[in-house]
């Protein structure tokens, strides 16, 4: 007996097994050591030994010992079952959350779903793509940003720096027609490209090599869409197609549609090679001065940017030594662009998307504001009716239940209610989702796989939700004394009631805040669309033409119009009024030239103050009498004049940036606001065209408006034999300019009216069990002689409080955000308290209407059917 | 519900109706591998823990003879369900016996 079995596996066996085993294994794991000693050799019987008590880690020896563990599957089946049951029987509490919690629920996807196109933008491209944007600054340090950058910007760049893969440029095509066969559109979105940008940016093909589509000058890489429309079934390959009327290009690519989520927009990419200066330009493509192109550059990865953009600033410097503002850049990375972009300026609006980021924040918290009035219901709908199950838990408690297995129970009763209402919000948002689409004009398809994906994220999310709302009153009801319950039923205890105040209290505070900002809202829109903009835009028609259509037949177009009575004035402009216009240099000739500065202008045509009753304070307006007006002519507004330091301007001469030669001041005009109540009236001037424009103005008698329009279709189509033509009221055009608040106004509206119906389903679910626990009360009162008004009033209090005391926190909370919004605002309404106090009100009323539909109906019963089974 | 025997619970079940009264842990996978059967003492340990838990066999701590430590041991003995499992275990064995057609086993 010299040998002893080793000591370490024994200690693990023993730290292991449970107490009742470890006596007879070990005593076996002992004998059967000495046994294998003497059959296998002391080693053998170690490595034994060894192998032996590790293999006897299993769930017999771990296990703690199973007492009482009930593994009988027809309780498990009753654990299931009770929660069924409890929701069925209790139709109305069901009810009231699970279309609450839905209809929360469906926001919260939609808006997801919107954030998430929203967030996906260019993201299909590679990551080290930037955009070159420059800055330019007046003398007096005023910058102003933009997406433009000069025509030399990509290809002086290119080679000359080791980092820069690639660079590319974009010049946007005005309206164009495009014809193939007898097939004629007008086409909106088209750019001059090269290849290098099919390299850099991935626009997946379905034919042609995109990588030397636009190598040759007449080509064109078109997308899908336009294929079919041009093409049907044809394969357009090769074919040549017709660019306004004079140029043919060859298709050499045919693209995927361009997705929705990408910053440009565009049907059809013309090679660069093509693009041809309009006539009257004094720039040309050798100029680094002329900010007209959208420059994209790849970096290898890990470039700093920054550091590049530093390169790109210096080259600047280097290029025009003797500025003393000289332009500096912004490299912006591509997925910055869609959403980055609002501090910038472009005018080519039409040929790219851009982002709002703070209607993406305010969007984040409305939804999380809904879902949490709905949570909030849910809890306090819980609480209560937890109150009326006096019975069942008392009964359940003396029977002995676990604790935690109430607590499971009354979880998985709000984790059902919460699964029911997700599957519930998918359905419905599946089916609103069009009109939704519609009303907020979404640029956005619905994308099943991304449903599906998201499916098990959402349902997590509903597992949160259920276990978060059910948690508390699961506790409470768990820690309830079991024969207590039983005797002598429920009460609310301090605690939950305060919980329920404090709830109620902030549905309220979101339903006046969100009620409040509504208003305030429409008060600004309101404001914007009744403040002139020193123009008179009713009765003119505008319509927006070919440019070389304009150059053709405008003289004839206007004078058959002038022919007709109704037709009081016709004129056109470079730029639709409402849009800010192009910013240039202008000097006084005779001062340093050193001395630019900047201002908005544009080209009009003939009449154009006439028709929009702009007034001249000085001088005179454009006339053809005066035949050097088309080159030498110029009229500024009054701030213009203050800005040059002018105190007699007519007469004085100006260097106009773009333009051949000085011109002379003929006349002032008053002060008019050319863009949109966003912006202050800044200086600008304006000249007669030098190129063609696209934009008529018809100013017509006041009178029968489609007889009108006819009017101008007709003659139009008389002097172009058939020219296609588009038409849209002035006023129309320039309420559009504040779609974006509208749009969001309506979003707040919406979604203030659902957050004030969420709250007031709470509330009436709530006062539906409050006031089932207080028959007795109110039947003892009445019989005492209580009158059904004082009744109420003794309800309603604690909710007037509530409200009053949510509208005192509410009140700096909304100031503060709506002055932040209104501050977007050149021409502002001030914040009005009315609106606060209006809110209240209106908040107060329902929730009394609320409160007085349930108790109104228990007060009138006959005390005597209430008090009579005691 | 019908709790059915595995190959090796029988083996170890059948040893404890033939060790009466003395069958535990070690002598079992001793008789096991006097067989000719090689086996872990843990198995053995486990599938007599399986039996217990079906109600098969019932288990009683006994002496402490043998070089054990003074540790006891711990008895194993066969229950009503047991036998039952085991008597229609055999049955259904023999009946599939009886039902070989005799040319299938002729020569052995």
């Amino acid at each position: 007996m010299k040998h002893q079995p080793p000591k370490i596996p024994g200690l693990i066996f023993k730290r292991y097994c449970r107490n009742e085993l470890q006596e007879s294994i070990l005593g076996d794991l002992h004998e059967q050591f000495y046994q294998d000693i003497e059959k296998k050799g002391l080693l053998k019987a170690k490595l034994i030994y060894w192998f032996t008590v590790l293999k006897f880690f299993n769930r017999f020896t771990t296990g703690k010992k199973q007492t009482n563990r009930t593994r009988n599957p027809l309780m498990m089946n009753n654990y299931i079952k009770t929660p069924f049951r409890f929701l069925v029987k209790n139709k109305s509490y069901t009810l009231i959350n699970i279309s609450g919690l839905s209809i929360a629920i469906v926001s919260c996807l939609l808006i997801f779903y919107f954030l998430h196109h929203e967030l996906s933008f260019d993201k299909q491209h590679a990551k080290n793509i930037y955009r070159i944007n420059v800055i330019y600054s007046d003398n007096s340090g005023t910058e102003t940003k933009m997406t433009n950058s000069p025509p030399m910007m990509a290809p002086g760049i290119r080679g000359n720096y080791p980092e820069l893969l690639r660079s590319t440029q974009l010049r946007y095509t005005l309206r164009a027609t495009l014809r193939k066969g007898d097939k004629v559109f007008y086409e909106d979105h088209g750019f001059y490209a090269d290849s290098s940008f099919l390299e850099m940016f991935s626009f997946p093909a379905i034919s042609g090599n995109t990588q030397t589509a636009l190598d040759e000058p007449n080509t064109v890489v078109i997308t899908k869409k336009l294929a079919e429309k041009y093409f049907g079934d044809q394969d357009p390959m090769g074919e040549t197609i017709l660019m306004n009327g004079e140029m043919n290009l060859k298709v050499t690519a045919v693209l995927e549609e361009i997705p929705t989520n990408s910053h440009l927009k565009f049907d059809f990419l013309v090679s660069f090679s093509s693009y041809q200066i309009p006539a009257g330009y004094r720039s040309d493509l050798t100029s680094w001065s002329w900010l007209g192109f959208l420059t994209y550059v790849q970096l290898s990865p890990d470039t700093d940017h920054e550091a590049f953009q530093k390169k790109m600033d210096d080259l600047f410097i280097s290029l025009f030594p003797n500025w003393e503002t000289p332009f500096k850049t912004i490299v912006q990375p591509l997925d910055d662009i869609y959403l980055g972009s609002s501090e910038l300026v472009d005018d080519l609006a039409s040929h790219m998307r851009m982002g709002n980021k703070s209607s993406i924040y305010s969007l984040t918290i409305i939804a999380i504001l809904i879902l949490f009035i709905a949570c909030f219901n849910l809890v306090n709908l819980t609480t209560a009716i937890s109150l009326t199950r006096g019975k069942e838990i008392g009964v359940k408690k003396v029977l002995g239940i676990e604790k935690s297995k109430l607590i499971g129970q009354i979880l998985l009763e709000s984790i059902l209610i919460s699964c029911i209402s997700v599957i519930l919000a998918y359905g419905i948002g599946i089916l609103l989702f069009p009109q939704i689409k519609q009303l907020l004009e979404w640029d956005l398809e619905l994308n099943y796989m991304i449903i599906l994906y998201s499916a098990p994220l959402v349902l997590l999310a509903a597992l949160l939700i259920g276990i978060v709302t059910g948690l508390y009153p699961s506790l409470l009801l768990s820690n309830i004394k079991g024969a207590q319950a039983l005797k002598s039923g429920l009460n609310s205890n301090k605690g939950s009631n305060q919980l329920s105040n404090g709830l109620i209290g902030l549905q309220f505070f979101i339903a006046i805040s969100l009620i409040t900002a509504t208003i305030t809202i429409h008060n600004q829109l309101n404001l914007l669309r009744n403040t002139s903009l020193g123009i008179e835009s009713e009765q003119i028609i505008a319509m927006k033409l070919l440019p070389q259509d304009m150059g053709r037949y405008f003289d004839r177009f206007k004078e058959s119009l002038l022919q007709e009575s109704q037709v009081l004035n016709v004129s056109g402009s470079e730029r639709i009024v409402g849009e800010p216009w192009p910013v240039n240099g202008i000097s006084v000739v005779g001062e340093d030239p050193n001395e630019t500065k900047q201002i908005s202008g544009t080209q009009v045509s003939y009449d154009f103050l006439e028709t929009f009753e702009i007034e001249l304070t000085q001088g005179r307006t454009f006339s053809k009498e005066f035949a050097n007006d088309s080159v030498g002519a110029i009229i500024i507004n009054e701030r213009c004049a203050e800005f040059l330091g002018l105190d007699n301007p007519i007469g004085t001469n100006v260097d106009f940036f773009s333009l051949n030669g000085p011109r002379t001041i003929v006349g002032v005009m008053d002060d008019f606001n050319f863009s949109s109540l966003h912006h202050e009236i800044g200086p600008a001037v304006i000249i007669l065209p030098f190129v063609d424009f696209e934009h008529v103005y018809v100013k017509v008698a006041p009178g029968n408006l489609l007889s009108n329009l006819n009017l101008i279709e007709d003659r139009w189509k008389s002097v172009t034999n058939g020219a296609p033509l588009e038409m849209q009221l002035m006023d129309d055009h320039l309420n559009r300019l504040y779609q974006n608040e509208e749009k969001l106004s309506y979003l707040i509206t919406g979604f203030s009216m659902l957050a004030v119906f969420l709250s007031c389903l709470g509330l009436y679910g709530l006062i539906a069990f409050v006031i089932n626990k207080k028959l007795k009360e109110i039947g003892i009162r009445k019989v005492l002689g209580a009158t059904v008004s004082s009744l109420l009033m003794l309800f309603s209090q604690r909710f007037v409080v509530i409200v009053s005391i949510s509208s005192l926190v509410a009140a700096p909370v909304v100031y503060f955000v709506m002055s932040l919004w209104l501050d977007e605002f050149a021409y502002r309404v001030s914040f009005s308290w009315m609106a606060l106090l209006f809110a209240t009100l209106v908040l107060t009323l329902i929730s009394l209407l609320t409160i007085s539909h349930q108790t109104l109906r228990t007060v009138l019963k006959n005390p005597v059917n209430v008090l009579r089974d005691e | 519900m019908k709790k059915v025997l595995g190959e090796f619970e029988e083996l170890i079940l059948l040893l404890v109706a033939v060790q009466h009264d003395q069958a535990y842990g070690l002598s079992i996978k001793t008789a096991i591998e006097e067989m000719g059967r090689s086996v872990n003492l843990s198995n053995v340990h486990t599938t007599l823990y399986r039996l217990e838990e079906k109600g098969m066999v019932q288990s009683a701590m006994g002496d402490s003879s043998g070089t054990r430590g003074g540790r006891r041991k711990r008895n194993f003995i066969i229950t009503q369900i047991g036998k039952v499992a085991l008597k229609e275990s055999k049955e259904s064995r023999l009946m599939l016996w009886d039902s070989i057609p005799s040319l299938v086993m002729e020569g052995i």
